[in-house]
């Protein structure tokens, strides 16, 4: 069955849909990109991170160092309340996970990303349903009318045909590369532009408890016995040599 | 890597991979990255996109490095134009300011930028190192010290501060720096070696006693170690000449068996050095 579409629903309908989901995923990248917030990393997440990093570091390979440096770097994290692992330090494990900014954030950009999706698709359906807009110039299975004529229910029209809600949802999800090309410029020094368009939930920051991490830390690194792995060497040298 | 790796690329796709590559890796080829980024910078511009703004940082140091200034030139000013104020362009304009000597501006910039942002590690080695280049030990080794006190993990800030240390004779200040090294790598024979150094040079009995130990690890982990055989050779001696001691002349004899089989068939007469 071949049908004829009217040259004025290209210029009425097609054109016009692909120009809005278009202008509207640049709109929304220039939004994320203006209300991205500046997420530094606290300078308490930095010192207790590294400083955890460098007592676990120091044991596992404790015994390579003499026994005056590892008792002098043990006196630095775990001495009784003067111990770098005693320090408070404020938590931000609890307060991210409650803070309402952060998570406000995250819900500001879904919030964003679904509401103009969903305006342009109740657009969409209510002033271009019904429309077949476009012929794929390939033959299709039957398997891809659900993806090309969402909207018209018709058995017998060829899959090639694709309808207007069809459509908004392939522009809508085949854009990320054309913006990207587009709005390069802007989000030079970004991260990928997909991450923008589309945010992810779960991606925010982990929360970490200071306080459980530092005492865990503590604790380990005070059931350390020292021995140092050179004890002996001497022997072991002249036996080998 | 081997540096062949990356020389010779043909086409723009091949270039720019080993850019990225360098920059990853952290390699030095200033030379290689002026050659790539500039047929890129000119020949390919548009094909580049985002990644124009990482190849006309590459080529920046690059030119830096190769003295290169119509380069230099080009690339700030085209990442000014399009960055403005931003955390790495001023970053860059410091050095371009270290770079043509004018310290006192280049260290105004960088005293800005940790004010606005005291987490920016790059910024604090850059300001560290410019204290080192005037010659102000004093103030570096006090800023590398706040540094670490954020930073405590971090092994390459250890490192250069041993190594302020020992440019000023600091040894046992320099050991103490030192050990973070050996702690975060201690199957690594030349930290092991340069401990032992330290340990010898601070120059107690008790130290050399620990050095010896520390340079008989680094020829148990490389046998072929010179350096570490003539360190045990003058530990040994050193502690020959106080009380003697039956392991010790064992090592010492060990040590010289070392040092001549290591020269055999070099023209260096080995019996002449080893009194």
């Amino acid at each position: 069955m071949e049908l004829l579409l009217d040259s004025s629903i290209r210029d009425w309908v097609l054109i016009p849909i692909i120009v809005v989901v278009l202008l509207s995923g640049m709109l929304r990248v220039m939004l994320s990109h203006l209300m991205d917030p500046k997420k530094d990393p606290e300078k308490d997440d930095v010192v207790v991170t590294q400083a955890v990093m460098r007592s676990q570091k120091l044991r596992q390979n404790y015994s390579i160092v003499p026994e005056s440096a590892f008792k002098i770097r043990r006196s630095f994290f775990c001495k009784p309340q003067t111990g770098f692992l005693y320090k408070e330090f404020e938590n931000t494990a609890m307060a991210n996970f409650m803070d309402p900014t952060s998570q406000l954030d995250m819900i500001k950009k879904n919030a964003a990303y679904g509401i103009t999706t969903m305006l342009l698709f109740s657009w969409v359906s209510s002033f271009c349903s019904g429309f077949i807009l476009a012929r794929v110039p390939f033959p299709l299975t039957q398997k891809f009318r659900g993806m090309t004529q969402r909207g018209v229910e018709l058995d017998a029209l060829d899959v090639t045909y694709v309808s207007s809600s069809s459509l908004y949802f392939l522009a809508l999800f085949g854009m990320n590369g054309i913006l990207s090309l587009i709005m390069g410029d802007v989000l030079a020094g970004k991260d990928k532009i997909q991450n923008l368009a589309m945010p992810m939930m779960g991606a925010g920051p982990a929360g970490k408890d200071f306080g459980k991490i530092m005492t865990a830390e503590r604790e380990n690194l005070d059931l350390v016995n020292y021995k140092f792995a050179l004890d002996g060497i001497e022997e072991y040298f002249l036996k080998k040599f | 890597m081997d540096s062949d790796t990356f020389s010779n690329q043909k086409g723009w796709t091949n270039k720019l991979n080993a850019l990225n590559e360098i920059r990853n890796l952290k390699l030095h080829k200033p030379e290689l990255v002026l050659k790539y980024g500039a047929t890129l910078l000119t020949k390919h511009k548009w094909r580049l996109g985002t990644d124009y703004w990482n190849v006309c940082e590459d080529v920046f140091y690059a030119s830096l490095d190769t003295l290169s200034p119509e380069w230099t030139d080009f690339t700030i000013k085209a990442l000014r134009r399009q960055f403005g104020q931003t955390v790495r362009v001023m970053r860059m304009e410091g050095i371009l300011f270290e770079h043509s000597g004018r310290f006192n501006e280049a260290m105004k910039i960088y005293e800005e930028m940790l004010t606005t942002n005291p987490l920016d590690a790059a910024t604090w080695k850059r300001k560290i190192a410019l204290f080192r280049t005037t010659g102000k030990i004093d103030e570096a080794i006090n800023t590398l010290n706040t540094y670490l006190e954020t930073f405590q993990a971090d092994i390459e800030a250890w490192e250069e501060l041993a190594d302020i240390y020992l440019a000023n004779q600091h040894f046992s200040q320099a050991a103490y720096c030192y050990e973070e090294i050996v702690l975060s790598s201690p199957e690594n024979c030349w930290v092991i070696l340069k401990y032992a150094e330290m340990l010898y040079s601070i120059g107690t009995l008790e130290k050399v006693n620990l050095a010896r130990k520390y340079f008989m690890q680094a020829i148990i982990l490389n046998n072929q170690c010179t350096r570490a055989m003539w360190g045990l050779y003058q530990c040994c001696n050193f502690i020959k000449s106080g009380k003697p001691d039956d392991v010790n002349t064992k090592l010492l004899d060990k040590a010289k068996a070392l040092l001549q089989k290591a020269y055999q068939g070099s023209p260096i007469q080995i019996s002449n050095l080893l009194s």
